[in-house]
């Protein structure tokens, strides 16, 4: 759980306003792929490698653990890249089905820091951010109702206790001996629909007392409601995004539009 | 009287898709300023009734509805639930699902943020709230990391924050210690003399609030059948409360209607401990008392649990079992107290094998804990979950029953004689066909043990058999756990119901923050209990009127753990005046 999950903290990026984040996080994904010369990729995997270091403080060993998670699809993409290159190239080994060549492996590598550029930028994002001020940023800045906030709200309250009653409810029907009789898949399938039944009727209780208890506390009232914490968009927040936008346009202009970036090795 | 703050006429009311009235011509008055308890079997409309005060029925329910409500002078049907939602606050009984904010300051200030309040005012009620419930510390913490209790607080606040003329709390203590049971009631007492807020209780535990209400209210099927001083209406209707309704009314208030039916009339009639305690010591030129003797503490069968240093961590590294070391003797009804989060439950998991211990060791009926699966100990060990509807796993009431007997392969022609039997004792025979869901609360009750019953198990386990049902519920589950008992069943109690635990068990197990702090028996218990650590140990009433009278001179006043215990010791040697029940009648109605 906690390796995708926030980790309270106090870093610039622990403060940033959520919104202005995802608009980091967008221009730079963007202004990444925008090149496929490997070192391009590279620096930018440093980049956020530092980023993570000193701008969001999250420990190193914390991002290389929630970074090993991925490690494995970063591999095998990049060895399929070269592995199976599809054009003229330069080819550096054949054995059997096997063809290694210079762009392949090449293409590999870039394939490889793009994927780990990407889930680091999510990375950064999700241990950084508190889910709750991103609804609050979501509800404030963007506009989204209030109504659609309160949904990732209840979501985000509510699935921990149907977690933990879900286990509960596990435990209480393997006191009554339910999964113990076989492995057979019969058995499995009655698992879990046993445990389905009693979740679901909970749920539907409990999401009814919950629309009660909002409802005789005014909700839905007005279109729109006070915002208990205000969200803030700090001047060093739209300098540092406005940074990034820039450099993604910058890198759209010269490695696309001008056509100076590397497409694919051919 | 000043005008009524809600005045409900002629109210009947049927939930959507439903044939049978949920209420049926309720009228009723509620007085500005008043406190009111509202009592009633489990099912006859209590909360149903409150939610038609707030106008949630029929504005947001829907459903057929006769008759009027009024609050405030106002017709629910012509208002708005925002509007009334600023006039009548409900805290409902689950806390967890009424608190639907992930941080405590936003929690409380949710109500007031919907009404579209400046920011400030916002900020100053959710401090005032908190700080009225004794919560301040909390405001910055997450919902899901806060305790039971506190989630139970912050609901009150979050409802305090809206500045209600009215509140009411549906069962408020179902999931509170008794400690935590004081300290609501007392809050409310303090709202209400203070502030002048209306409060409406709804509860089945009277004992803490009983002394606070101006007005008991009776409610069955659906539609209100007395209402009066609380005084009035247990002396006038306490046993039909009792025996009829099926509800507990306070130890004292027992005490004084079986001592009435032996010709004693306790003048005036008390609600608290202390009235009884001075009204009995008035009486004293002419009473007797004639303690039983002691009954030797039950000799202890052979061990068939035992642990040695048992300790659990969970893996968030909360240590919820600390060295445990205890013995659990055949034959024996063993209570296992201690506040929320005290380590009980997870004790018991141990037992049953959910759990393996991370140190010490354990044996159950000889089957070790650290290496016995789950199957081999629950052949042995049956255990009751707090919620039934959590252990259901078949479609009719009667597979249900013989789903523990087929996992073990008995035969067929056994299954049914044995399923029969076991409903029949339980008496869901007439259910059978129905689905385990489809049955009321006390049903739900007897067939989770019914489940467990029918295995015939040497040890069974009940884990808070107490949460939410009215008495008659409490004595069926008790007089079957009794009669096991009998045929050698050893019981374990987990409870905080401290009137139930001294009742039925004859030995105590203590648990404070994951530590067995006490093991021993009943009297053993009593004796040492001041030196015991828990914050949840609430003496019962009837215990705390014996001790109170000897240290008001009367020495030869016994020791007594349940109101028969102290009925039967007293007589009375010169009637002061001629009494109508003069003849001992019968004497029992004693609440768990």
């Amino acid at each position: 759980m906690t390796r995708f999950t926030y980790l309270k903290g106090d870093s610039f990026f622990h403060r940033m306003d959520p919104v202005m984040k995802m608009i980091w996080n967008v221009a730079v994904l963007l202004a990444a792929v925008f090149n496929f010369d490997p070192r391009y990729s590279a620096v930018w995997f440093v980049y956020l490698l530092a980023t993570a270091m000193f701008l969001a403080k999250i420990p190193f060993r914390q991002f290389v653990r929630s970074l090993s998670a991925f490690l494995v699809f970063a591999f095998f993409i990049a060895f399929w890249k070269t592995m199976y290159y599809v054009g003229e190239a330069h080819e550096l080994l054949v054995w059997g089905p096997f063809r290694i060549t210079r762009e392949g492996m090449l293409e590999g590598v870039s394939v490889f820091f793009r994927v780990l550029v990407i889930c680091s930028l999510s990375i950064v994002f999700t241990l950084t951010t508190d889910p709750k001020r991103m609804v609050d940023s979501l509800i404030q800045l963007a506009h989204i109702p209030y109504r659609i906030g309160y949904v990732a709200y209840a979501m985000l309250r509510f699935i921990p206790l149907y977690e933990n009653e879900a286990q509960v409810i596990t435990n209480a029907h393997m006191i009554r001996g339910v999964g113990e009789t076989g492995q057979s898949l019969k058995s499995q399938f009655k698992l879990y629909s046993t445990l389905l039944v009693p979740l679901l009727v909970s749920g539907i209780r409990r999401a009814q007392a919950a629309a009660i208890a909002m409802d005789s506390r005014a909700f839905g009232a007005y279109d729109t409601r006070t915002s208990i914490e205000e969200v803030r968009v700090t001047r060093a927040d739209v300098a540092f995004v406005a940074v990034h936008v820039l450099v993604c346009i910058a890198a759209f202009w010269y490695f696309v539009w001008l056509g100076h970036g590397i497409r694919y090795y051919g | 009287m000043a005008e009524p703050i809600i005045k409900v006429s002629g109210l009947t009311y049927y939930y959507q898709n439903e044939a049978a009235p949920a209420l049926r011509d309720v009228n009723l008055e509620v007085y500005p300023g008043e406190f009111l308890l509202l009592i009633g079997p489990s099912g006859c409309g209590k909360t149903t009734l409150a939610l038609a005060m707030n106008g949630i029925i029929p504005l947001v329910m829907g459903g057929r509805i006769k008759g009027r409500v009024f609050v405030d002078g106002v017709d629910t049907r012509s208002s708005s639930v925002y509007e009334l939602g600023t006039k009548v606050g409900i805290v409902f009984q689950d806390p967890d699902s009424q608190l639907c904010n992930l941080y405590v300051q936003e929690e409380v200030g949710f109500g007031p943020a919907n009404l579209k309040m400046p920011r400030d005012e916002i900020l100053r009620r959710v401090d005032e709230a908190l700080a009225q419930v004794g919560e301040s510390a909390i405001k910055h913490k997450l919902i899901y990391e806060i305790s039971g209790g506190e989630k139970h607080r912050v609901a009150i606040a979050s409802i305090l924050a809206m500045n209600p003329r009215i509140i009411i709390l549906d069962e408020p203590t179902a999931n509170l210690d008794p400690l935590g049971a004081v300290e609501v009631f007392g809050l409310m007492k303090r709202l209400n003399r203070e502030l002048g807020v209306t409060i409406v209780v709804i509860e089945h535990n009277v004992d803490p609030v009983m002394c606070h209400a101006d007005r008991v209210v009776l409610m069955e099927n659906g539609t209100v059948v007395y209402a009066g001083e609380p005084r009035q209406v247990i002396q006038e209707r306490g046993r039909f409360v009792m025996d009829t309704m099926g509800l507990r009314i306070p130890q004292v208030c027992q005490l004084a209607l079986a001592l009435a039916d032996k010709g004693v009339d306790l003048e005036p009639f008390p609600l608290t401990v202390a009235e009884a305690a001075q009204a009995l010591t008035s009486l004293t030129p002419c009473l007797e008392f004639h303690p039983a003797p002691a009954l030797p503490d039950k000799p202890a069968g052979e061990a068939v649990i035992k642990t040695e240093g048992l300790s659990f961590a969970y893996p968030n590294g909360t240590q919820a079992v600390k060295d445990v070391s205890l013995e659990i003797h055949r034959g024996d009804i063993v209570s296992l107290i201690g506040q929320n989060g005290s380590g009980k439950t997870t004790l018991a998991s141990l037992l049953v094998g959910l759990n393996k211990p991370a140190t010490g060791s354990g044996t159950v009926c000889g089957l070790s804990l650290s290496t016995a699966s789950i199957r081999e100990l629950t052949s042995h060990i049956g255990y009751v979950f707090q919620y039934p509807e959590y252990q259901f796993v078949e479609d009719t009431v009667y597979k249900e029953v013989a789903f523990g007997l087929q996992a073990q392969r008995v035969p067929p022609a056994e299954i049914a004689a044995r399923v029969t039997k076991t409903l029949n004792l339980l008496g869901v025979e007439t259910m059978k066909d129905k689905h385990p869901l489809r049955l009321s609360m006390g049903q739900k009750r007897r067939l989770s043990v019914a489940t467990m019953l029918i295995l015939d198990t040497e040890i069974l386990i009940l884990d808070e058999p107490t949460t939410g049902q009215d008495r008659r519920n409490i004595d069926n589950i008790m007089e079957i756990m009794c009669a096991a008992n009998r045929k050698g069943t050893t019981i374990i109690l987990i409870t905080h119901d401290m009137n139930l635990a001294v009742r039925y068990s004859t030995r105590f197990l203590v648990m404070d923050q994951g530590e067995l702090v006490f093991q021993g028996s009943r009297s053993e218990f009593f004796r040492q209990f001041r030196q015991i650590r828990s914050s949840v140990l609430v003496l019962p009433e009837i215990y705390e009127l014996a001790d109170k009278l000897r240290e008001n001179g009367l020495t030869l006043v016994p020791q007594a753990y349940t109101v028969r215990d102290f009925v039967d010791a007293v007589t009375l040697c010169q009637p002061e005046t001629p009494s109508t029940g003069a003849a001992a009648t019968d004497t029992g109605g004693e609440a768990a």
